[in-house]
This record gives C-alpha cells, structure tokens and sequence, in this order.
C-alpha cells in the first residue's frame, strides 16, 4: 500500500498511482488539520497532486526525491495564492 | 443507438470515403486546388462531427490530417505520395474505429497508441519541407512563430540567469507549454510522470486552470493544470519525451525576447552618460562599454529600472558577440524608460515575398476588375453558365495561388448560388464589394427579364432553402424494406380481385359486377406497378457506390507488386438495386485482385510481349434488358489453359479422356470448379484460399451468372450478371398432381408441348430432342415424390430450363400464368430443405411453393 494512513498522518511512500487518488481525498476530507508525509515517496501521479494542491495539508516531512523536492512540494506548500481547499 | 450517433456513423462513413477519393485525385493531380479543398472540407467537418463524441484517438488523427491539408492548402507543403500513403492510412484507420465505434460505442484499447503514432507521422508529413520549398527558399509559415511568453513575469535574476546560459553558455533551453487533455488520466496519462523525464529542469511553473472546489465535489481525475517548463536539453530530447501528447504541448526554444524585460521605478539618466554610452556603442567598443556599465550599475539604486536597463546591458555585452540590435534596444529603453523593444527586423526574404506581394496584389486586382466586366457583359441565357463557371474557377485559382482560403471559399459559394440560379449576380456583387466598388444590378440584366428575374432572385434570397439543386434525404434502410414490403402485400392482395370476379360471375352470375372488379382491378394493378417501380428507384443505387474502393485498390497493390496499373471505369451511373450492389462487392474485389495479381504481367514481361508496360483494366457497368452487368477486363497475360487442365487432372476434378477432348474455352471454365483453388495460387493478395468458384456462388446466390472469357497473351474478361431487383420475383406457376409450384422465371427457357412419342429413353434416362439439342427429362411428381399419373397422356408439357450451361426438360401436368410475387424465403427448420427456395401467398390466399430447380435437379 503506497499510502499508509495513521491518525492525522499519510505516509505516501514509492510510486503513488492514479487509484490512490480518490483515497487520498476521502481521507483528507474526513480527517481534521491532516498531515502528509512525503519523505519516501518517490513519485506520485498528477492526480494525486491535484487533490493535494486543492486540499493543502501540511507536509510533516519533505521528500527526498529531487524533483518532488525541488519542483513539487514547493508548489504544495508555497503561499503562492492558489485557490485554498474550502473543506475546513 | 442513439439518433445522434447513427447519423454520425453515417456522414463520417461518407467523409472519409469522399475524402479517400479526393486524396487519389490529388495523387494524380497535386495541383487540383478543388480537389484538395474538397478533401480538407471533409476532414474538416469529419472533426466537427466527431467532437461530439468522446473519441480523442479519433480526433486526434483527423486533427493531424486536417492540419496537414490545410498546410497544403496554403501552399506550406505540397502533398506528395508519402503524404498521402500516410493520410490514406489514417483514413482506413479512422474508419475501422468508426466501425468499432459503432458497434460498441468505444474505440479499441489500441487506439490511442495508433492514434499517437498516425498523428506523429502525419505531422512529420508536414514538418519536413519539400523539395520546392528549399529551393524557393520559402518561409515555412505564416503564422509568428510560438514564443514562450510564461517566461517574461518571472523574477528578473531567474531571466538574467537563462538569458547566460543562453547567450553567454551556449545552451539550448526549451521552453514547454503542456496543457494536457482534461480526460488524459484515463489514456493512462500521468503529466508529471512525463515532466520529470526531463533531464534538467530549470523552471517549472503550474498553473490550475480554474480555482479548486470544494474537496467534496473535486473530480480529481479530470486534469485541470496547465505547465510551463523551461529544460536545458535539446529540443529534439524535448520533442522526444512529449512525442505522444505532441499536440497538447508548444515547445519553443527560449530567446532573448521572452527573457529581456526591464523593471523597477523609473528614475532619469543623465544625457550626457547616455551620448557617452551610445558613441561607445556605435564605435563597437564592447570593453569600453561594458566598463562604463558596471561603474553605472555601482552608483545606480539596484531597485531603479535604469539599474535592470543596466544589468541586463551587462549580460548582453558578456556574450561571445553581443547583439546589436538587444544593446541599441537596451540603450534606448535607458533614455526613454520605455519597455524594451525587441521587434523582429523583416529579414531580406520576407522583404523581397511583402515586395512579391505587393506586385501579386496588383495582378489580382486586375483579374479581379477583369471579371467582373466580362460578368457585367449581356450574355445569352445559354452561355452565363459557361461564363460564371470560368469567372469563377480563374477566381478559385487566383486566390488558392494567393493563399487566401477564405476569400476563395467565397467565391465557390458565390458561384454555386449563381450557378444554380443561372445568373452573375451573386458572384457580381461578390466582386463589387470585394473590388469596393458600387454594385449596379441592372448592369448586366437584359431589358425584358430583369424585373422578373430580380423579383425572383429576391424571392430565392428570402426562402435560401427553397433553392434547386439536388436534394437528398438519407432514411435507415429499414424503413424503405419495410415500404416495400407493403407495397408487395398490396401487389399480392390485388391478385385476389380476379378470384373475386370470377365468383361475382360464377356464384352470382353477375357478369357485370364482375366486369366491374376487373375494371378496378386494372387500375389498381397499374397503380400498384407503378409503386412498385417507384420504390424500386429509391432502393438503386449507383454502381459508382460498389466502384469507388477499387482506385485505391489498384493503387495499392499496383504499388506494392511493381506493376503500373492504369484503372478504367466505365458506366459508373448505372443503377442497381442496394442488395445486388453489396452481394457484388465481394466477389468484384476478389475479381480484380486476382486480375492485378495474376493477370497483369510485370513490365519487363510486358515489354517483352510487345505490350505497353503500363497494365490496363477495365471496370463497366451496364444495364442489359433486366439485368446489370458488371464486366472487370483486363490486357494481361490471360488464362494457360494447358495450366488449368493440368492442375484440374492433378486435383482430380477431370480425369484424362475428358481432359484430353475439353476445348481451351471448356478448360478455362474450369476454374469455377469448386476445389479449384489450389496453394500454389494462394499468393499474399488474391486466392487466401477463396477461389472463383467462391465468386460464382455468391453470384449464383442472388440469381446471377458469370461469365468468363480469356485469350492467350489477350487479357481476361469476366462478366457478371445480375438481376436489376430482387424484391419481386416473376415466377411461372405449373400444376403436378393437382397441386400448384412456381418456378423462378429467370431458369425457364421455354415451354413446349411434345408428343409422347418424340420421348426417347437413352440409358434409363427419357431424353427428347429439341432443336438438335439432347434435353434430358425428368418428371416433376417422380422428383417430388407425389402419385404417379394414371392416365395416359398423347401429349407432355414440358418446361425447358437452364441450369447453368445445360437445358433440362421438367415433365409437369399443365402450364399456368405467370405471376409477380415476394418470395420469402423458408424458415426455422424448412430453411435448409433443398429442391425449395420458398414461398409466396397467392391471391386467393393459398401457399405457392416455389421451386429451386438448381437443387432439385
């Protein structure tokens, strides 16, 4: 299982799919001030990163991967003033 | 289905053949603008249909073969055989897609890959440019070329940085624009997946394309991100990783103008330091200005826009040969404070084409004016149509010369609509106010008509749809079937009025009421004729239809066997019935595949034989009495009958004494034998195991023949005959044993009283002879199986007919009239009952059941 969820806390490790998408949207919606943990996820699909661009959570760790690092998460994270997911 | 899909199925069928047409024209006449503009028009409306439906593969494709037509329309490619195997692929691809559409409403799994590496191909088609092209050294297109506009908002040390890599390292930094398809995820996309195969990303940029809903309603397999990516590599690299969404990106190179912008807060420049720095400029002292910039820069507020003019002039001189034209724009955005200007200087080509240009348009204007006299001139009613047609196609040409589709399309509308309304006028005023100049309609319009013909042409102005032309109305087959099986109930039911009269004389002795229904019969039976024939017409269908698919056939094979292959097609107007024409189809392929395969010789063989090299068949159709004939032709090599014989004795179909006495004619008819067909005519295009014999028996299953004729070093011909119309079959009705039989008129030869005693019995078999001709006999209630006759007869009726090239003789009791009826075929388990092919309901409501001859005998 690529993403692993504890309490407020979803560990997405490996290669995330395109099915692991509506999952993780179940779950960020449910879960209150939700945390993601990137530090072994190695890639995960545009899907995946479109929830986490509407939902915002707040990354509990950074990924190691370069690119995620270096171009992703930057925009996850960023105050760059996109639309904020209006769940909460 | 829905309605919305069925007439989609329909009119894309009909593009894609109309475009297939069009395309082998083109092949043959690369300069035919009609021709091309046709093919485009329905590649064109292709797309617009198929964007209803989700079918992006689809799309895809003819997206790509829109794009390639439309490029040759405007003169940036020339289509050449290459282009069009490929378009003629992307068809047949489409088409077999359509199919499958229709069938499933979804397209194949494989479609999409298919449809990448059609798309790529069709769009390489386009990309390289021809021959012509180099050599004119003619810009590639029109349209400015794509700019990586994302670039210039970013922070201006990000631009600086670029711009070094660029200009002073020699980079290649490509700039990508992705907006990837909202349903891509299911074409098993993955947008980012695909980005960081790029080997060095320097920026990336994502754009959400409308703000996020609600986590609860968010579809987060609809993609609705756009990015923007700047990647040091080549762009062939580039091109490489995008290659399957090619037409959801826009990769660029980076250039200096979408990296140069200034910024800051204006601030003022002494004038003197500017005079300075240009004249160093201008004495190319790239040392002494670079100097002069940096000590600027140092007394300059780095939040000024005089401090960005100067940090960019700094990079701009670092470069191996600074540009003149970015330092002057640099410098004088210094003086003004005004945004950089980077306008592209025309190069001399483009100077010389706007010059070339200008000396076309004055042609064109000529032309123009000169039209539009000869439109104006009084002509005789018979001669405008002449007139408007060659106004209109020197028009056609000039503006497709021009590149100027739309006005082109104009003018073919224009002319249409004064075609068919037999008056200039439309195309008149068309030139008037392209030309600017007044429009007088009473120019042209001799004194007497003109009131009238203006009051029409307003009427025809008013009521567009109200205009002549052909109109055509395309109705589900099913519908016409079920019509015209009314209409051959009613044809039935009137056959019952002459039982009824006979009753009104013989039950009621009333003479007259009987005359009276067979009066009303007549005329019921005229009019009935008359509908029958009517819906006979709706269901004929050109042969032209059955004809179309072979000029690409012959293409096709012709190129792949090396043998040059001249298609002639003869009496294409010829109508038949739907049914005969698609029960033809089949066999006519297989026909002139074996003629292009076996028939025609290679050319060094022809050459040899005193031939031309170029191999010639021959497709006509024609009408002869009430049958279509369809004769495929061909001056190749002809049948070995020798061969035939061999390979008959071989096979076991003839043994020796027959094949010693056959003549060349009867062993050349040995190839409809069934089993004829033998491994070594197997080859990769004709045989695949299906031999004439298959030809001859979906021939003979719609109550056609073939014939087939052959010369030695002559060619072949072939012939097949089939019945005008299936739907009503004339039968001769006999009588056996008290019980009435029809049999199909198309087998009977004729009918004949003979005397007892001309019966002859040879070998067992009762034989007669007529006229010299030995006809064996056989006795229908025998065949059948019904009482023998008792009493004895001077005199037989026998029915003379023909099965296949022999007479038979069927000994019957009497002869009865011959009727129309609708044969329907036997059902459930009389289906497969031999000596039978069905049954019609006669007048008085009784079963006839009619007889199959070929399979009783």
């Amino acid at each position: 299982m690529p993403i692993r969820y504890e309490a407020s806390t979803a560990y997405l490790e490996g290669v995330c799919t395109v099915e692991e998408a509506m999952d993780i949207q179940d779950w960020l919606r449910k879960t209150d001030s939700p945390e993601i943990d990137l530090a072994d996820c190695t890639h995960f699909h545009t899907a995946i990163f479109q929830v986490l661009s509407a939902a915002r959570p707040r990354i509990a760790s950074r990924p190691k991967d370069v690119f995620l690092a270096q171009w992703i998460t930057p925009l996850l994270s960023g105050d760059d003033g996109d639309a904020q997911g209006s769940d909460g | 289905m829905n309605p919305l899909l069925a007439q989609f199925l329909t009119e894309a069928a009909d593009l894609i053949e109309a475009a297939g047409t069009g395309l082998l024209c083109l092949e043959k006449a690369p300069n035919d603008a009609e021709a091309l503009n046709a093919v485009f028009r329905s590649v064109h409306t292709l797309k617009g249909a198929a964007g209803l439906f989700d079918i992006p593969p689809f799309i895809r494709v003819v997206h790509a073969g829109e794009d390639l037509l439309d490029a040759a329309r405007s003169g940036r490619t020339t289509l050449d055989s290459r282009a069009v195997d490929v378009l003629l692929e992307a068809l047949d691809q489409i088409k077999m897609w359509l199919d499958h559409f229709g069938q499933t409403e979804m397209l194949p799994t494989e479609a999409f890959d298919r449809s990448t590496d059609l798309g790529d191909r069709l769009r390489r088609c386009l990309a390289a440019p021809t021959d012509a092209e180099v050599k004119a050294g003619v810009e590639k297109t029109t349209k400015p070329e794509p700019r990586a506009e994302w670039l210039t908002p970013l922070p201006e040390t990000e631009r600086l940085a670029y711009y070094k890599s660029l200009a002073i390292e020699g980079r290649s930094l490509i700039s990508v624009a992705y907006r990837p398809e909202p349903q891509c995820f299911f074409n098993g996309e993955d947008p980012l997946h695909l980005i960081r195969q790029l080997p060095d990303i320097r920026n990336l940029k994502v754009e959400v394309l409308e703000p996020w809903p609600s986590l609860d309603i968010l579809d987060p397999y609809v993609c609705s991100l756009r990015f923007y990516l700047l990647a040091e590599a080549s762009r062939d690299e580039v091109l490489h990783i995008f290659r399957y969404v090619s037409e959801q990106t826009e990769i660029v190179a980076a250039a200096a103008e979408d990296l140069i912008a200034l910024q800051g807060e204006p601030a003022e420049v002494h004038s003197d330091v500017l005079d300075a720095a240009q004249d160093l400029w201008r004495q190319r002292d790239v040392a002494g200005l670079a100097r002069a910039v940096q000590s600027l820069s140092a007394l300059t507020n780095p939040e000024l826009w005089t401090a960005s003019a100067l940090r960019w002039l700094a990079v701009v001189l670092a470069a191996p040969e600074p540009s003149d034209r970015l330092v002057s724009a640099l410098l004088q955005s210094l003086a003004d404070g005004k945004p950089v200007k980077l306008l592209q200087e025309p190069s001399p080509e483009v100077a010389l084409r706007t010059k070339r240009t200008e000396a076309a348009q004055a042609l064109a204007q000529h032309i123009l004016q000169d039209q539009l006299l000869m439109l104006s001139l009084p002509a005789q009613q018979e001669s405008i149509v002449g007139r408007i047609g060659a106004a209109g196609r020197s028009l056609i040409a000039m503006f497709t010369t021009m590149g100027l589709p739309v006005e082109r399309q104009a003018v073919e509308a224009a002319m249409r609509q004064a075609i068919s309304r037999r008056t200039p006028t439309p195309l008149r005023r068309w030139l008037c106010s392209h030309l600017g100049a007044p429009f007088r309609p009473e120019d042209m319009d001799d004194a007497g008509g003109a009131a009238a013909r203006r009051a029409a042409e307003e009427a025809a102005d008013h009521h567009p749809h109200g205009a002549t032309g052909p109109r055509t109305l395309k109705v589900e087959q099913s519908r016409i079937d079920l019509l015209m099986n009314q209409i051959g109930e009613l044809v039935v039911a009137k056959n019952s009025l002459p039982f009824l009269a006979r009753r009104a004389e013989d039950i009621y002795s009333s003479r007259e009421m009987a005359r009276e229904i067979k009066d009303l019969y007549a005329v019921i039976d005229r009019l009935a004729q008359d509908m029958q024939t009517a819906i006979m017409r709706v269901r004929m269908l050109p042969v032209s239809q059955m004809f179309q698919r072979f000029p690409r056939l012959v293409r096709d094979l012709s190129r792949k066997l090396e043998k040059p292959i001249n298609l002639e097609i003869e009496g294409e107007e010829t109508e038949a019935d739907k049914n005969v024409i698609e029960a033809l189809s089949e066999p006519l392929v297989h026909i002139v595949r074996n003629s292009i395969d076996h028939g025609i010789e290679s050319p060094e063989k022809r050459k040899a034989a005193g031939k031309r090299d170029v191999g010639t068949i021959r497709l006509r159709a024609y009408q002869e009495g009430d049958c279509v004939v369809i004769e495929i032709s061909d001056d190749g090599g002809g049948i070995d009958a020798e061969r035939v014989k061999m390979k008959a004795l071989q096979k076991g179909l003839i043994d020796e004494t027959r094949a010693a006495t056959m003549t060349d004619e009867e062993a050349i008819k040995l190839v409809f034998l069934p089993g004829f067909s033998t491994v070594d005519t197997v080859s990769d295009l004709s045989g695949r195991g299906v031999g004439m014999d298959a030809v001859k028996t979906a021939v003979e299953k719609e109550s056609g023949r073939v014939t087939l004729t052959s010369r030695r070093g002559q060619g072949t011909s072939i012939s097949l005959f089939l019945p005008l119309s299936m739907a009503v079959t004339r039968v001769m009705m006999i009588e056996s044993a008290g019980r009435l039989f029809g049999v199909p008129m198309d087998v009977v030869a004729e009918t004949v009283r003979v005397p007892r005693s001309v019966i002859k019995t040879i070998k067992k078999v009762e034989t007669m002879v007529l006229r010299e001709t030995v006809v064996p006999l056989r006795r229908l209630r025998r065949e059948l199986g019904l009482p023998e006759e008792t009493e004895h007869r001077n005199e037989e009726a026998v029915l003379v007919l023909r099965i296949g090239e022999n007479l038979v003789g069927l000994m019957i009791d009497h002869f009865r009239e011959i009727i129309d009826i609708i044969l329907k075929p036997m059902t459930g388990i009389l289906s497969g009952m031999p000596g039978f092919s069905g049954t019609a309901i006669l007048g008085d409501g009784r079963v006839l059941l009619v007889l199959n001859p070929k399979t009783l005998l």
